[in-house]
């Protein structure tokens, strides 16, 4: 297991090779106030419920282990975690809905938003731009590619079926300073709820796959997006302060294709 | 005379026995009896009685039935023997012939007196109501067994008036399940055990029915879900079915080939599968 705490090295986290998607001069305030909607699940219930969980393997991680959510993303270097944080919730999502397995491409999404720049930026935008257009799956733009010729209307019609249809986002904020409480982000996962969580402190993105309790703590499981080769067969915990995200959407629902 | 209940007599004679029933063959020509000492009669006539020629017999009927007072006789020069099937409707009784038998024969309305002539008689009464059956087979030839009951007793034919016996279930040849609920409201730790749990889904994986290009043949949908773009197009149908069924969620619809149902989610993942075994079994 592979965990991220208050102490961990910065040399630790970020592979040479890969970008930082996440542009830290751009400082989100953390978000108290939460969108009203999401029902939360009683704090003195979230590790009974853990541990119910891991005991009948109820988890979007059960998921994943029993081969049903695909594998880690790779964004190969390139600044786009914030797309490929999101549409690994999309993967999830469809994992929980029972529907097999179709890679989608993170890079299609990342590339439309900006203009096929290699930038950083936010789940709230990737979030904003999936509800409205979807994503393609890696069948016709596959994965890692910057090519222009992906960029097809039949691209993005297909693209149509993988929208997002519900998710749990504050709205009432710009997309750069979407966020969700801590008190949220549990209880969306505690839901098999997907959640995207961005972090200041790691400039990056990652996908909230589930809960877990380290040392009697809850705790955050990831799925990363830099290869297996990264944390622990590109999973990792977040514990300590660091499990906070500064911005983060959850996502609910996509039609089924 | 008027039978018994409508009682039917029935008899099966081996062709390999000779014997013969009533009625008897022609009489003997009958001598006038010595008059009694000291009483005189009248002279007879001169010429002495010859016997007129009788007209033929007619060929022995076939006797369809037997009266409780009624007596059936059969005779025969072999050593043969005469069973009842079933036992315990006629009483059959075995004289040495020649015998004389006095009563009511099942061939005839009247009380007569009848001789038999041949070695073996047997003289057949009814002692109760109810159809028989009389075999006349050779002596020592035949082996004889009787079905008490405490044999097994094969089941009763069904009357015109039973109920139809119920129809095997039909064989489940599609089995599709989709667990319903609204994703913004909370689950409870029983209800993921059901929808999430490794033993239901594994369950599923392996028992509902595949589409080659859908994947498992189960779902678990957000009840406001669009089902245009599914791509099994039996799911794509039970749930434009079923949707508008719903009322409240969680659920789960469970189908067995043509035939849908919308059902509470089970107590617990246990319960849940044992459910899904009766819907496959045909059972529900």
């Amino acid at each position: 297991m592979f965990i991220i705490n208050d102490e961990t090295a910065g040399d630790d986290l970020y592979p040479a090779t890969f970008g930082r998607g996440h542009d830290p001069s751009q400082v989100v305030p953390f978000m108290l106030a939460p969108p009203a909607e999401i029902p939360l699940v009683p704090e003195s219930e979230w590790v009974p419920r853990i541990r119910d969980r891991k005991k009948y393997k109820t988890g979007l991680r059960d998921l994943y282990n029993a081969g049903r959510a695909g594998k880690i993303k790779d964004q190969n270097g390139q600044g786009y975690c914030w797309a490929y944080s999101l549409v690994r919730t999309c993967e999830y999502v469809r994992a929980a809905m029972g529907l097999e397995y179709t890679a989608l491409s993170a890079h299609s999404v990342a590339c439309k938003v900006k203009n096929f720049r290699d930038e950083g930026g936010w789940c709230g935008l990737s979030a904003q731009f999936v509800r409205a257009n979807g994503v393609v799956p890696e069948s016709l733009w596959p994965a890692k590619s910057m090519s222009r010729g992906h960029d097809t209307a039949a691209a993005w019609d297909e693209a149509k079926k993988y929208r997002i249809t519900e998710d749990f986002v504050d709205l009432s904020r710009a997309a750069w300073d979407q966020d969700l409480t801590w008190q949220q982000v549990v209880s969306c996962l505690l839901q098999n709820i997907p959640v995207v969580g961005d972090y200041n402190w790691w400039a990056h993105s990652i996908c909230c796959v589930d809960v877990d309790v380290i040392d009697g703590e809850v705790c955050i499981d990831i799925d990363n997006s830099w290869t297996e080769s990264w944390g622990d067969k590109g999973t990792a915990r977040l514990q300590g302060r660091r499990k906070y995200p500064d911005g983060a959407v959850a996502t609910r629902v996509l039609n089924p294709a | 005379m008027k039978l018994l209940g409508g009682a039917c007599l029935f008899v099966c004679l081996f062709a390999s026995v000779a014997a013969s029933t009533d009625p008897l063959p022609s009489p003997q020509p009958v001598t006038p009896p010595a008059p009694p000492p000291g009483e005189t009669l009248p002279d007879w006539p001169a010429t002495p009685v010859v016997p007129q020629p009788m007209p033929p017999q007619p060929a022995p009927k076939a006797v369809a039935s037997l009266a409780a007072d009624e007596l059936y006789v059969v005779q025969s020069d072999d050593d043969v023997q005469l069973l009842a099937s079933p036992p315990g409707v006629v009483l059959i009784t075995k004289e040495q012939g020649p015998i004389r038998v006095r009563g009511k024969f099942a061939d005839n309305t009247r009380v007569s007196t009848r001789t038999y002539q041949k070695k073996n008689v047997f003289i057949v009464e009814r002692i109760k109501p109810g159809d028989v059956e009389l075999l006349l087979v050779p002596a020592g030839k035949v082996e004889r067994r009787v079905v008490g009951d405490d044999e097994p007793i094969p089941p009763p034919k069904p009357k015109p008036d039973d109920p139809p016996a119920p129809k095997p279930p039909e064989p489940v040849t599609s089995f599709r399940v989709i667990f319903v609920y609204e994703s913004g409201d909370p689950l409870t730790p029983a209800m993921q055990q059901v929808m999430f749990g490794e033993k239901v889904r594994n369950y599923l994986d392996g028992k509902t029915t595949a589409h080659p290009q859908g994947g498992k043949g189960w779902r678990r949908f957000d009840r406001d879900i669009d089902i245009a773009n599914e791509r099994d197009p039996d799911l794509k149908a039970l749930w434009q079915a079923t949707k508008p069924q719903l009322t409240a969620v969680p659920c789960v619809v469970v189908a067995t080939n043509r035939k849908a149902e919308i059902l509470p989610l089970p107590a617990d993942e246990d319960a849940a599968v044992k459910l899904f075994e009766q819907y496959l079994s045909g059972g529900k």
